[in-house]
């Protein structure tokens, strides 16, 4: 995988791509099925009064530590709203990565200053997931648990949240210059 | 947090890995739980209740002297604040804070060192439905933020 800046992607130029994204099949086969998932970990998480994953109390934690009828208000008004967004950040990464999982060869996906936000916070909220599962609960846990390849994967999951975020930040300065000037 | 200078070594692998090593199969599983949902990290301590601030109907003291007011919802200063978490990246904990809070770039840095070092930063103060929207912009980024009284 390879995530530039700008919209060199070659035969796929697309209005507004602050980003291209270089993806071999089998990384956008794992990137698909895990963004399915969280997809999948959200939906259930509406459906369920109280939140029995630790994973979910992760990815949506409560907003209040010591008033629980302030803390419940807020997830009544807020809890749907907010799922299907995150629900969205996770299909607009598995959306964009079909054909590519579907195929057999590398391809360059072209994002958006939107689609990146989206792919920036889907990929955090997988990492969010995924530390759980490896139980990673404070600053320089290894992870005791989880699936052979799962920490490998964490790991290259921040390593493109970083890079999106590089590339976010250039286009932000890019359009900062230009309203400026 | 972390920082992303420890990860240039794990990305050599996991080119390698996602390219072509059948160890990393696409059938990677994240809907399984290997933990009691109870010994969860991330949980409210919940153990002192607080009281709620816009109908705390203070009682009059007689004798006392505490001369009380009930003060209007929107009198009760109110904070947001972000804590520390074992997962997000330190470059991504300062964008958010940049992009969300509209703070320059040292201002994001130092406040994110202040969550990395002591655990929590207050981000914002105000009336509590404005608190509120930044906790639940901050969720939406996946950041662990939380609404509290302001200390007066």
């Amino acid at each position: 995988m390879r995530i530039t800046a700008g919209d060199a992607a070659a035969g796929e130029a697309l209005a507004g791509a602050i980003a291209t994204v270089h993806v071999e099949p089998e990384e956008a086969r794992i990137l698909v099925s895990l963004a399915d998932q969280l997809q999948a970990l959200l939906a259930e998480a509406l459906e369920s009064p109280i939140d029995d994953d630790s994973a979910v109390r992760r990815v949506l934690p409560d907003a209040y530590r010591h008033e629980p009828e302030l803390a419940d208000e807020w997830r009544r008004l807020s809890r749907r709203s907010l799922v299907d967004r995150k629900i969205g950040f996770a299909r607009t990464i598995s959306t964009a990565l079909a054909a590519v999982a579907a195929d057999d060869v590398a391809r360059s996906v072209p994002l958006t200053m939107d689609a990146a936000l989206d792919w920036v916070r889907g990929i955090g909220d997988l990492r969010l997931v995924i530390a759980d599962r490896m139980g990673i609960i404070v600053d320089g846990d290894e992870g005791a648990f989880g699936e052979p390849g799962l920490r490998d994967v964490y790991d290259w999951l921040a390593w493109m949240q970083d890079g999106l975020v590089q590339v976010l930040e250039a286009a932000e300065s890019t359009a900062a210059d230009g309203a400026g000037a | 947090m972390v920082g992303i200078a420890q990860l240039a070594e794990r990305l050599v692998v996991v080119q390698e890995v996602a390219g072509s090593s059948p160890v990393t199969h696409p059938n990677i599983s994240i809907s399984v739980r290997y933990r009691p949902a109870c010994s969860a990290g991330l949980v409210s301590d919940g153990g002192q209740t607080g009281r709620m601030a816009d109908s705390s109907a203070s009682t009059p003291q007689t004798g006392g002297q505490l001369l009380e007011r009930e003060l209007h919802a929107a009198e009760v200063p109110w904070q947001v604040v972000v804590w520390n978490d074992p997962v997000n990246l330190m470059s991504y904990v300062s964008w958010v804070f940049r992009r969300h809070f509209g703070v320059d770039a040292l201002t994001a840095d130092e406040l994110m060192m202040q969550v990395h070092t002591a655990g929590r930063a207050t981000l914002a103060q105000g009336n509590r439905e404005h608190m509120e929207r930044h906790a639940e912009a901050m969720h939406e980024y996946g950041l662990w933020a939380t609404v509290e009284k302001a200390p007066r």
